[in-house]
């Protein structure tokens, strides 16, 4: 199997074989951060999609392909950052509920949107710290410390629950 | 190994961490109240898994721009870019236009959504919008973003990266109008609807369906729908009575010399 930095390298020749390798390597951790930020299925379809479209015309721009998973994360979370945005202007667009379930809300509310995109990567990718701290391009230790905070938080709303 | 350090590694391993399963299985076995505290981290992990099944279930399917790029293509160039696709992308002069099922067409093009009427009768309404009976009805829409079209109403996307249009409310929102593919795609409207009516209310006429409308003084002519557009004439004595939440929407010509009353 190809690495990333392959691919990367391909793509940029103009591989659009290359290109559909790495999204299908990244969908799905693209998805489950814009979904950890967004909270709604169809905006993290869109966000993702959309963060897809973007490296696609600009995966040259990637100087060290070694990085993809963190450009790809970046890419992602400043569209979801965007949406934000847009979504807080005063005629907001409003959230239709596809067939894609929504996230607990009740569970993961109390946690801050870093700590909902750890949690994601984590339970819904099985993703390692290390995993996980290439594509937030984050520490590891910052990941641990911050999952592990989630982890307390969770654990204590469910005591508080049960 | 101390209680602290076999719970950090419990957390640890359940949260991606190093496995030191070993090391801790053995402080387990010696240590109660790390074994219950193993239960509950196990307990709570499980809980999140299956708050987060449906996540795992899913596959977000994310398309491929179908552009080809020539030349190296910057993030601070992509506005550009994708104007310039659009410039390049060829595409027939006039696009045959597509009949929708409720006679309905969207095109877009150029950046700008087209919704005009296909064969037989009317449009005028999408997702709350509502629009005219000219040929072509523009909407110009922002071009940032994602597109995607689903459903129904046939949506000619002449060159659209993933074709993808949705309907927020009453803004029909276009995004991401990249030059990468040509093609058709489906676009769901929740509510298109509009029954033409065409007529007269007209004092002591008698009313009749189909070419005409013409009600008798003081009759009720019901909107069936809030977005019925009907085209008519009120003269005078006339009068057309709307349900809660009816409007009537009023395409062609319309003229009141009678009187519009909601109940």
């Amino acid at each position: 199997m190809k690495s990333d930095e392959d691919l990367v390298r391909e793509a940029q020749g103009g591989s659009r074989a290359a290109f559909e390798e790495i999204v299908r390597r990244c969908e799905a951790p693209l998805y489950s951060i814009a979904m950890a930020r967004l909270r709604n299925a169809e905006a993290a379809q869109e966000a993702a999609q959309q963060a897809v479209v973007q490296a696609f015309f600009s995966i040259r721009s990637l100087r060290d392909p070694a990085k993809l998973r963190a450009w790809l994360g970046r890419l992602v979370q400043n569209v979801c950052t965007d949406e934000g945005r847009r979504s807080m202007r005063p005629d907001p667009p409003a959230r239709e509920t596809g067939s894609v379930p929504e996230l607990d809300e009740d569970l993961l509310a109390p946690l801050d949107p870093l700590q909902r995109t750890l949690v994601t990567l984590r339970f819904v990718n099985d993703f390692s710290y290390e995993e996980t701290a290439d594509w937030l391009d984050l520490p590891v230790n910052k990941v641990k410390w911050e999952l592990h905070r989630a982890f307390e938080t969770l654990r204590e709303r469910m005591r508080r629950k049960t | 190994m101390e209680c602290d350090g076999a719970r950090d590694a419990l957390l640890d391993e359940v949260l991606g961490g190093e496995s030191l399963r070993e090391a801790t299985e053995a402080h387990l076995a010696e240590c109660l109240s790390c074994r219950d505290e193993a239960l509950e981290i196990a307990r709570t992990a499980d809980r999140i898994r299956r708050t987060l099944a449906p996540e795992r279930a899913r596959n977000p399917h994310l398309a491929i721009p179908r552009f080809k790029r020539r030349f190296p293509v910057s993030a601070a160039l992509l506005a550009v870019a994708a104007g310039a696709a659009w410039l390049l992308w060829p595409r027939p002069a006039a696009p045959p236009p597509i009949a929708a099922p409720e006679g309905l067409l969207l095109r877009i093009e150029d950046g700008d959504i087209r919704l005009s009427r296909a064969a037989a009768p009317p449009p005028p309404s999408l997702g709350g919008i509502r629009f005219v009976p000219t040929q072509y009805r523009e909407l110009r829409v922002e071009t940032s973003g994602t597109l995607r079209c689903q459903g129904t109403v046939r949506c000619d996307t002449v060159a659209v990266s993933a074709p993808m249009v949705r309907i927020r409310g009453d803004r029909l929102v276009v995004r991401d109008v990249f030059a990468v593919s040509s093609g058709s795609a489906e676009l769901q409207v929740r509510e298109v609807y509009c029954r033409s009516l065409q007529g007269t209310v007209t004092a002591g006429n008698t009313a009749t369906a189909g070419s005409g409308i013409r009600v008798p003084r003081g009759t009720t002519l019901r909107i069936a729908h809030p977005q019925t557009c009907v085209d008519l004439e009120i003269e005078s004595g006339g009068r057309v009575v709307l349900d809660p939440g009816g409007e009537l929407v009023v395409k062609g010509r319309f003229v009141n010399h009678g009187e519009i009353a909601w109940r």
